[in-house]
């Protein structure tokens, strides 16, 4: 079994930043992480009823990276917090994917990573806050 | 299994075979929408869009429908892209295509391909008269 890779702070805001670069988006605020996901990664997004009401989940990553499932109210009415649920989301593929893919553990049984994904969305938000035209 | 284009179908798959709806997403996706933007500019509902790019739902079975979703995606009615749209509907139906069967010439040579499809032989005069009548179609 792999030893799971923990990053710094520092670590988590170059692999992010590395990867806004990378991925193809046009330069916008606020990215539009939903393109990313469903056009450019072509990745199912795929609403689910009362996903949060019966498991109190808004939203999972399939282990293969290939379908994210929202919770169907969050999806259709709350698009910031679907905005950066589906960033988590992807916090999950980019900086962990290396570690999923071979032994195809769901992402929701990792309490660790569940948190560096949570430090990825916060520096994520900072610098989409810090770039926003005022 | 067959593979194509647009991805692999299993012929017996208890699922609605997915080519019509990896086409479905090819050409949203072509157009730079989203599903959520796509369903909402057309007023659908983007469960059940989902599931029919995925395959969970087949493709309607109203032409005047498809004719709907065709338009939605930009299609342009007598385009190759018009067709396959059609064809990949009616195939994952497990039908023929309806203006295919109008023509009764071609109902009519349709065993003789069923027979090719299953690798049994044919003679050169049955070929003849197939590519003939495929001709005049």
């Amino acid at each position: 079994m792999l030893k799971p890779v923990f990053h710094s702070y520092p670590d988590i805001r170059k692999i992010v930043e590395e990867y806004r670069e990378s991925c193809g988006l046009e330069e916008q605020i606020p990215v539009n992480v939903e393109k990313l996901v469903d056009v450019i990664l072509k990745i199912n997004i795929i609403p689910i009823p009362s996903l949060y009401r019966s498991h109190e989940i808004n939203a999972f990553i399939s282990n293969d990276f290939k379908k994210i499932y929202v919770d169907e109210y969050l999806y259709i009415n709350l698009e910031s917090q679907y905005r950066f649920t589906l960033a988590h989301e992807l916090g999950h593929m980019v900086l962990h994917g290396s570690f999923y893919r071979p032994q195809r553990i769901p992402p929701c049984l990792l309490r660790p990573y569940q948190t560096e994904v949570k430090k990825a969305c916060k520096l994520y938000l900072n610098w989409e806050w810090r770039n926003r035209s005022i | 299994m067959i593979n194509t284009t647009f991805g692999a179908v299993e012929v017996n798959n208890m699922k609605t075979k997915p080519l019509f709806g990896d086409f479905f997403k090819e050409k949203r996706i072509q157009k730079g929408l989203t599903l959520r933007g796509f369903c909402k500019a057309h007023g659908l509902d983007p469960g059940n869009i989902s599931k029919l790019e995925r395959g969970m739902l087949p493709p309607p079975e109203s032409k005047e429908k498809l004719e709907e979703y065709a338009s939605y995606l930009g299609l342009k009615k007598g385009t190759d892209d018009w067709y396959q749209f059609f064809d990949l509907a009616a195939a994952s139906k497990g039908i023929i295509p309806g203006e295919l069967m109008d023509n009764e010439e071609l109902v009519r040579s349709l065993p003789l391909i069923f027979r090719t499809f299953r690798n049994k032989e044919i003679s050169k005069q049955q070929v003849d008269d197939l590519i003939e009548k495929l001709k005049r179609t």
